[in-house]
């Protein structure tokens, strides 16, 4: 027979079971019920097998949101022809929009601190599908193809030119078929206005995300605070068993095609609607 | 008769009986004391009907040899409960893609409340605990599972109410089960959440609980306080584990301070800020060993001496690594080490000489 005690801290324990899981549960189904904050069309550009993909040790399966930032020209073209045109998203002004404290450190004037961590909070962050800053990139390439066919027309003997040219064509490619359509337009703590100010609700989905700023000991010899996006929650989606096989198609993963309709709910929580191959 | 409420009451008291019979064949045997037979029996049959009950009840050992084996079957139990936990973990990782999500969801939820009523079953019958240890940590590990691998499948945005749902189970097996093990587990979990919030009222985002160490404070005190509010007597072990457990939660942050200035949330200079927090870190050390060896907490004293040593050790780095040649640096350090050895030596003397004084 068991003892009174006992009998607490078994029904004490299989309550919190219980009550925990009907908590985890009933957020999802508030998640997934009524009309989605956002519903996307999206295909292999934007959700990819990630690094870990079909891991011996793992049968789930799980793809990766891939995003950018809006791009310019980089400045110094060495190892990459665009840089992330983020200022305006990640620089004083916006951290400042956001709640950052941006003191400078105490210790400014020690140099040998290249970054010192201000903090991190929760945001909003508003993408933008296959709009005017996925035009914008693709012009960007168009423009620095012509640039080159006309500099390797003007000297047909300059291999370097030529390959130059045989590149331009190749990024330009990839912008158009494999590039992800999904770029950053905005950051903010206040969900209903940013959806007010981004009513398309396919083309305009809003995600959660932390994000971190930073000082940074600048060219100009002085600090500039810098913001970052740490971590987007909704970064990893998990597939669900009726889709699995689809992201693999017939010629393994990261050479399939497939379309997906991936909805973000009531808590901004994502989940795969339809997935098809195309 | 004495009434001992846990294992370990029963086995210091096997231990003491043990004592006893040995001291007392020692005195009989010099003559220095004289039993009738009648007095030899009685105490005899009082004392193993005593062992009897304490090994039928509580499953004590009876000697030495037992208690070696005692030790190894401890050892087992636990790389055992560690093991099969990491199976349930990867076992489920391993088949978990192969089900639709209501299969999924019934098997984290079931898993998860038939290891914990096994535990309550088990502990009702298993006498000696191994077992029951066994068995609690793998409801805790599957009652973690469950809930991160709901996040999984339904993608929910991280949470910390998960760690207060873990801190709350593990607290539960503990003192349902009489586990230090998980009583430590469940004191981590609730550490890591209420440091978690103390960060969100600054802005900061709760993952990020480690990057100012200071949240840890507020809790620890709050740890350490609570066998004085909660009498812990029933439990063996529960009033030393909070005490501990709260001064190496304190202490920690402490040390990362001293050497990371840049963590703190005091707008001072790193140095300024790393001076202090060496300085809180020797004195909360001293602090620990006096009130340990005043209260009679062995093990809070101990865990004093282990951070007064690290941060002596590491004040000696700074200063002297540099400059001096290794065998130097490494002949100071032991030098050290004998000087706290004498200091506490004289301690232990000066509290013996006390008690001697005290019971004549």
């Amino acid at each position: 027979m068991m003892a009174s005690s006992s009998r607490f801290y078994l029904l004490a324990g299989l309550m919190v079971i219980v009550v925990v899981n009907a908590i985890a549960l009933g957020g999802a189904a508030y998640n997934r019920s009524g009309d989605p904050d956002s519903v996307l069309a999206l295909d292999q550009r934007e959700l990819r097998p990630g690094y870990e993909y079909r891991s011996a040790e793992n049968s789930g399966v799980s793809l990766q949101l891939d995003w950018r930032y809006r791009e310019k020209p980089a400045v110094e073209k060495n190892y990459q022809r665009y840089d992330n045109d983020s200022d305006a998203l990640l620089g004083p002004d916006k951290l400042r929009d956001l709640g950052f404290d941006l003191r400078p450190p105490v210790s400014h004037d020690d140099k040998s601190y290249v970054q010192q961590d201000i903090s991190s909070r929760e945001v909003f962050l508003v993408m933008q599908l296959d709009g005017a800053t996925r035009r914008h990139s693709i012009e960007l390439r168009q423009q620095s193809l012509q640039l080159a066919e006309k500099q390797s027309a003007g000297a047909p003997q300059d291999e370097a030119l030529r390959k130059q040219a045989e590149e331009a064509r190749r990024e330009l490619a990839s912008e158009l078929a494999d590039n992800s359509r999904l770029f950053l337009v905005d950051i903010g703590t206040d969900h209903d206005r940013l959806r007010e100010k981004y009513p398309d609700r396919n083309a305009y989905p809003i995600l959660r995300a932390r994000m971190e700023a930073s000082w940074g000991w600048g060219l100009d010899n002085k600090w500039k605070p810098e913001g970052r996006i740490s971590e987007v929650y909704a970064r990893t989606i998990n597939v669900p068993r009726r889709f699995h096989g689809v992201e693999r198609g017939e010629y393994g993963a990261h050479k399939a095609k497939y379309r997906i309709e991936l909805a973000f709910g009531k808590r901004l929580e994502p989940w795969i609607r339809s997935m098809s191959a195309l | 008769m004495n009434k001992v409420k846990s294992r370990l009451e029963a086995q210091q008291r096997a231990d003491e009986i043990r004592g006893f019979r040995r001291e007392l064949q020692s005195l009989l045997d010099e003559g220095v004391l004289v039993l009738g037979d009648d007095q030899r029996r009685a105490l005899d049959q009082f004392h193993e009907a005593l062992l009897g009950g304490y090994g039928r009840q509580f499953d004590v050992d009876p000697d030495a040899q037992a208690k070696q084996l005692t030790l190894g079957m401890r050892i087992a139990s636990f790389l055992g409960a560690l093991a099969i936990a990491a199976s349930v973990f990867f076992g489920f990782y391993q088949f978990w893609g192969l089900f639709a999500a209501t299969a999924q969801v019934s098997v984290l939820v079931a898993s998860s409340l038939l290891t914990f009523v096994a535990s309550m079953w088990l502990h009702q019958r298993d006498a000696s605990g191994y077992f029951t240890k066994l068995a609690a940590l793998v409801a805790f590990c599957c009652f973690v599972l469950n809930i991160v691998m709901l996040g999984q499948i339904f993608n929910i945005t991280p949470s910390d109410s998960a760690l207060l749902a873990w801190a709350a189970l593990a607290g539960l097996l503990a003192y349902a089960c009489d586990l230090r093990l998980l009583l430590v587990a469940g004191l981590l979990c609730a550490t890591a959440f209420v440091s978690a919030r103390v960060g969100t009222w600054s802005g900061m985002y709760w993952l990020d609980l480690g990057r100012h160490p200071e949240q840890f404070f507020p809790v620890a005190i709050a740890i350490f306080f609570v066998p004085a509010w909660i009498n812990q007597d029933r439990f063996a072990g529960f009033a030393s584990t909070y005490r501990i457990t709260a001064l190496v939660t304190l202490l920690l942050p402490v040390l990362l301070l001293s050497n990371w200035g840049e963590a703190s949330y005091l707008r001072l200079d790193d140095d300024v800020i790393e001076g202090l927090y060496q300085l809180i870190g020797f004195l909360v050390s001293a602090g620990a060993i006096w009130l340990g060896i005043r209260r009679q907490w062995q093990g809070f004293a101990n865990t004093g001496i282990t951070f007064f040593v690290i941060f002596l050790y590491t004040k000696m780095f700074d200063w002297w690594w540099e400059i001096m040649p290794k065998y130097l640096f490494f002949l100071l350090l032991g030098l050290t080490a004998l000087l706290i050895l004498f200091v506490l030596r004289r301690v232990r003397l000066a509290q013996l000489a006390n008690a001697a004084g005290l019971r004549r």
